[in-house]
């Protein structure tokens, strides 16, 4: 099971090279990608896709609300939850 | 009589005066309360100075305040600019500077982020603030938007405006880094509603809901659509798709109006849509680029009461053509037809008709072609020109919009889409210059010659294809050139719908006998590559 922090570089690096803005602001793992409009709604079902088909963890529709997509970090806990509900973070 | 964007509301005002005009979330206005409060702030924009035919720029979220600017500056007799919330302070500052905006109307925390942009902006005299205003933004006057609400004092009650003035700027969200700004007039606006409305058939029965934004003409036309016919019109800002769904059955919308981008959001997983009854959903219309079919086919399997249409627009003329429901299903690649009350010429590079089949330029005459772009002389007279097919009689020939879009009727006069006159790219919606794209390719390490082309693409419209040419290397062949790491270094130099989808090494490119790169062959060589992307 990946750590958190592979979940956090995977994340970051797919952020950073698909969407072009978040490279030019040197996006952190806690910035807001929301309001600093990094992304946009289809920039969210980007994100999405790439947690359910490339790290491979299928997401329920509960866990789609924007605080969960505020910044790569609260991505990378949404991800590492669902990998190991038991185990707190 | 309604010759003024506001007009259409003071008219919705005294027939449905307890009507609900505007919704966003749980605060609502009835038709009355909106017009109240626009005169107010009519009121209050003309106390702080501002005057006929002023920018006045508008940068809110999706909220009452956002629709009750845009109307208030109309009533104090200036033109509103909508900004889209989410462009960066570069961006603004763009948009503030080029149409040397007097006052902007925005909210607190903004103004924070936006101050050392806005301090470079010459023009600019004052800010208004929905919500808390900030101690200080430099040399700016800083206003609330609620104070100026409740401005008191006597109506505006003679409008200084006429039909043929300024009514709003829109900035395109184009290619470039510097969008231009396209100019409406206050009867273009008002045509725009008042076709829109007729072949949509609305009524003040009809609830739709906005989630475009106003700064896209599109966006604006539906708003003001509502205004005319004394509609609700929903507000909505939406990050998942199931936000949509839920305030289209929470809301009982009977109208939605998408692009491409937001039917393919509508119709992923997660959206809730095939699940969710939508009885009142009376239509839904596309514009903005083509909807692929397998997308137009998974919504009207969730939407099967529902009646779509498809619709064709240039930002400097609103919107320009649609196919009626009825035809979708016999030509469901089709442009459509002229909307009521405008000519759609289809022309040869000589200005004469084409014939059916024949493919030519689209160009649109009506009441909705724009004055142009603002402060851009030159772009203008590219676009906008006198109508080739003016009898000569009846003296000076009408101004018509050039859309730079090849296009072909079949027998029956219905336009389909074939592509763009110059090597123009048009993806997702943008128009996109090879040149710029070729530019940025020819500065990311080992490319030596660089061409673009835009190819079929279902999602689109268009994708970008780029055919790349490596540096001699040091040892007399090539240099190692990765298309990966060329994407990833042209990530950095353009944004993100201009980035090619596609990059092909070549080990030199096709010209012409004249020496210039042979485009054509390069089209043919990407569709007998891909034959069932060809269309």
């Amino acid at each position: 099971m990946p750590p958190q922090e592979t979940i956090e570089a995977k994340l970051q690096q797919f952020i950073r090279q698909q969407f072009p803005v978040a490279r030019q602001h040197h996006v952190g793992l806690h910035d807001s990608l929301l309001e600093l409009g990094i992304v946009d709604s289809l920039g969210v079902l980007e994100i999405v896709t790439f947690i359910e088909k490339d790290l491979g963890v299928p997401l329920t529709d509960d866990e789609l609300v924007p605080e969960h997509f505020t910044s790569i970090a609260t991505i990378a806990d949404l991800v590492s939850r669902r990998l190991d509900p038991e185990g707190a973070v | 009589m309604n010759s003024l964007v506001h007009h259409m509301l003071r008219a919705s005002a005294e027939q449905y005066p307890r009507h609900e005009a505007i919704v966003h979330g749980p605060a609502r206005q009835s038709y009355l309360e909106l017009w109240q409060t626009v005169q107010g702030i009519a009121r209050g924009l003309r106390a702080v100075g501002v005057e006929r035919g002023d920018r006045v720029g508008v940068l809110l979220e999706p909220s009452l305040p956002l629709v009750q600017s845009l109307l208030g500056v109309s009533a104090a007799g200036a033109a509103f600019v909508p900004i889209h919330p989410g462009l960066f302070p570069e961006q603004v500052e763009h948009i503030v500077r080029d149409c040397g905006m007097r006052v902007l109307i925005t909210d607190g925390p903004r103004v924070a982020k936006l101050q050392e942009a806005l301090a470079r902006c010459p023009a600019l005299e004052g800010v208004v603030c929905v919500g808390s205003v900030p101690a200080e933004c430099g040399k700016l006057g800083l206003h609330s938007f609620e104070e100026l609400a409740a401005a008191a004092g006597t109506a505006i009650e003679r409008d200084e405006c006429i039909e043929g003035d300024l009514a709003a700027i829109l900035y395109t969200s184009g290619s470039t880094g510097r969008p231009k700004g396209v100019m409406l007039t206050h009867r273009n606006v008002l045509a725009g509603a008042e076709i829109v409305a007729e072949y949509l058939h609305i009524t003040h029965d009809d609830r739709t809901l906005a989630v475009l934004p106003f700064s896209f003409d599109a966006g604006l036309n539906q708003l003001m659509t509502a205004l005319h016919t004394g509609a609700t019109c929903v507000l909505l800002k939406f990050l998942f798709a199931k936000d949509i769904v839920a305030a289209l059955a929470k809301e009982r919308i009977t109208g939605l109006a998408g692009v491409p981008s937001l039917w393919n959001l509508l119709t992923q997983d997660h959206s809730k849509l095939p699940e969710t009854s939508l009885p009142h959903l009376r239509y839904i219309s596309n514009t903005g680029g083509a909807m692929p079919l397998s997308t137009l086919a998974r919504l009207r399997e969730s939407l099967p009461t529902t009646q779509v249409y498809l619709m064709y627009g240039l930002t400097e003329a609103f919107r320009s053509t649609y196919l009626p429901p009825e035809e979708l299903d016999r030509r469901p690649t089709s442009m459509g037809k002229a909307i009521p009350n405008t000519e759609i010429f289809v022309l040869r590079e000589d200005g004469t008709p084409c014939d059916a089949g024949e493919i030519g330029e689209l160009v649109h005459r009506g009441p909705t072609v724009t004055l142009g772009y603002w402060n851009q002389p030159e772009l203008t007279a590219q676009a906008l020109r006198p109508n080739p097919l003016f009898p000569p009689e009846l003296g000076k020939p009408d101004t018509v919009c050039y859309s730079g879009d090849l296009v072909k009727t079949d027998e029956d006069g219905f336009l389909y889409f074939i592509g763009r006159r110059d090597n123009q790219i048009k993806s997702s919606g943008f128009r996109i210059s090879p040149n710029e794209v070729e530019a940025a390719l020819l500065r990311c390490g080992e490319v030596r010659e660089a061409a673009v082309i835009g190819v079929p693409d279902e999602m689109l419209g268009q994708s970008i294809l780029a055919y790349l040419v490596p540096r001699d290397g040091a040892n007399g062949g090539s240099a190692v050139l990765e298309p990966e790491h060329v994407l990833e270094a042209v990530a950095d130099l353009l944004p993100r719908h201009m980035i090619p989808k596609e990059v092909v090494i070549l080990d030199k490119l096709p010209q012409t006998s004249s020496g210039k790169i042979d485009y054509p062959q390069l089209r043919k060589r990407a569709a007998e590559a891909k034959p069932q992307a060809a269309s």
